[in-house]
């Protein structure tokens, strides 16, 4: 059996490989799959930047510029340009203390929420505000425009909890709420003294809001219909 | 004079300052003593001995490498090989191969390179086809794989 280049010991083949550069890695990944597994080995690509980057990383690292000032970012570039963001970096780093601890972190991360929700509640009261201002004011809001164009949503299809095909039914089930709370009132007041409260409202304050007629006679006492219905017979014979 | 016994039981007697190119027979050499018994080396067969030798021997007056080299230090890694190598190392992929694992096996630092050099220039600026059939591979991806390593890889086609 002829010794095939698969055969030498994976060290030999790293040793070959670290003399060979990307696309010749590529090439050799693609041909088989022992090889393939062989060309993504961390040591040799630590090797192989070794060998082909250390000029460049010397060049980003420790050369300086035209005016004689350090290409590398320090510290408080890197904080302007907002690469590094956190709490108070650029001073603690002046003052050549830690810039970072997990409670710092914990504690730039919670600011950060926080501040953002907080202008949210501020963007949506205002708007809120000023909606109701334009629909208030009939066409003369500044908004008008806006919501005709349906580019801001109408105070009540602002809300993101229902969705905008349900609105009819929930207006329809926010009215019968409210009148039902509204008969529960009113029963809860008449009915207090007694099963003769209303009868007794009725015959005193409520004869001037129930106009007295058939109908309401009716209603009180349904069983009168038979005994009116007898004299309506007596007097027709 | 230093006796070698090869894995088919071939004898050789060989000058020290000529074997002491391989760091494995020269620490040997400096762990046991003079000794007159031969020292086996199963990992070799004379045939490839002899072509180690006649590396050996041409490089014979040369100094030895430095043996407290720091083996993460980053050698030579340019591809350039001197001319008298080229033609030592113009021999048949088998041979090229047995070398090499010889001079790991002995190691033979200078020999290792130039050996691994001479395969890696074979192998530079060769399609993965090329590849294959320069060293007998059998293509072990199935075409769903291919067709997705060509899919990853679609970046690096248009360099």
């Amino acid at each position: 059996m002829p010794i095939s280049i698969l055969d030498a010991p994976s060290e030999i083949l790293l040793h070959i490989f670290s003399f060979l550069d990307l696309p010749d890695l590529e090439a050799l990944a693609r041909a088989s799959q022992g090889l393939g597994a062989l060309t993504t080995d961390p040591i040799l690509h630590r090797y192989r930047l070794k060998v082909v980057s250390p000029s460049r990383v010397s060049h980003s690292l420790f050369r300086t510029g035209p005016e004689g000032d350090a290409l590398r970012p320090t510290v408080g570039d890197l904080v302007q340009r907002g690469v590094i963001k956190g709490l108070g970096i650029e001073r603690r780093w002046r003052s050549g203390a830690y810039f970072y601890s997990v409670n710092s972190i914990k504690q730039y991360e919670n600011g950060k929420a926080l501040s953002r929700r907080h202008a949210g509640h501020v963007l949506t009261l205002q708007l809120r505000r000023r909606l109701q201002d334009s629909v208030a004011a009939g066409n003369g809001g500044p908004l008008q425009a806006l919501l005709t164009s349906h580019v801001l949503p109408h105070v009540e299809c602002s809300s993101t909890i229902i969705a905008r095909s349900l609105l009819p039914t929930v207006h329809q089930l926010k009215w019968s709420i409210q009148r039902d709370t509204l008969a529960r009132m009113i029963k809860a007041r008449f009915y207090k003294s007694g099963k003769a409260g209303f009868e007794a409202w009725l015959e005193k304050e409520g004869r001037h809001v129930v106009k007295e007629g058939e109908k309401v006679r009716l209603a009180i006492c349904p069983d009168i219909r038979k005994r009116v219905g007898f004299f309506e017979a007596l007097g027709r014979a | 004079m230093v006796l070698l016994l090869t894995s088919d039981n071939e004898m050789f007697s060989v000058a020290e300052d000529v074997i002491k190119r391989s760091a494995y027979i020269k620490n040997m050499l400096e762990d046991v003593g003079e000794s007159d018994l031969p020292i086996p080396l199963p990992n070799v067969e004379s045939n490839v001995l002899v072509k180690i030798l006649e590396y050996c021997e041409h490089y014979r007056g040369e100094p030895l490498p430095a043996s407290d080299v720091d083996p993460a230090e980053i050698g030579d890694r340019s591809l350039d090989i001197a001319d008298w190598d080229q033609k030592y190392m113009a021999v048949d992929q088998e041979m090229l191969f047995e070398i090499i694992l010889a001079a790991n096996y002995l190691d033979i630092k200078s020999l290792l390179d130039v050996g691994c050099k001479t395969v890696a220039k074979m192998m530079k600026g060769k399609s993965s086809e090329e590849i294959r059939t320069l060293f007998n591979i059998a293509n072990d991806f199935t075409p769903e794989e291919e067709a997705q390593i060509r899919k990853e890889n679609a970046w690096a086609e248009c360099r």
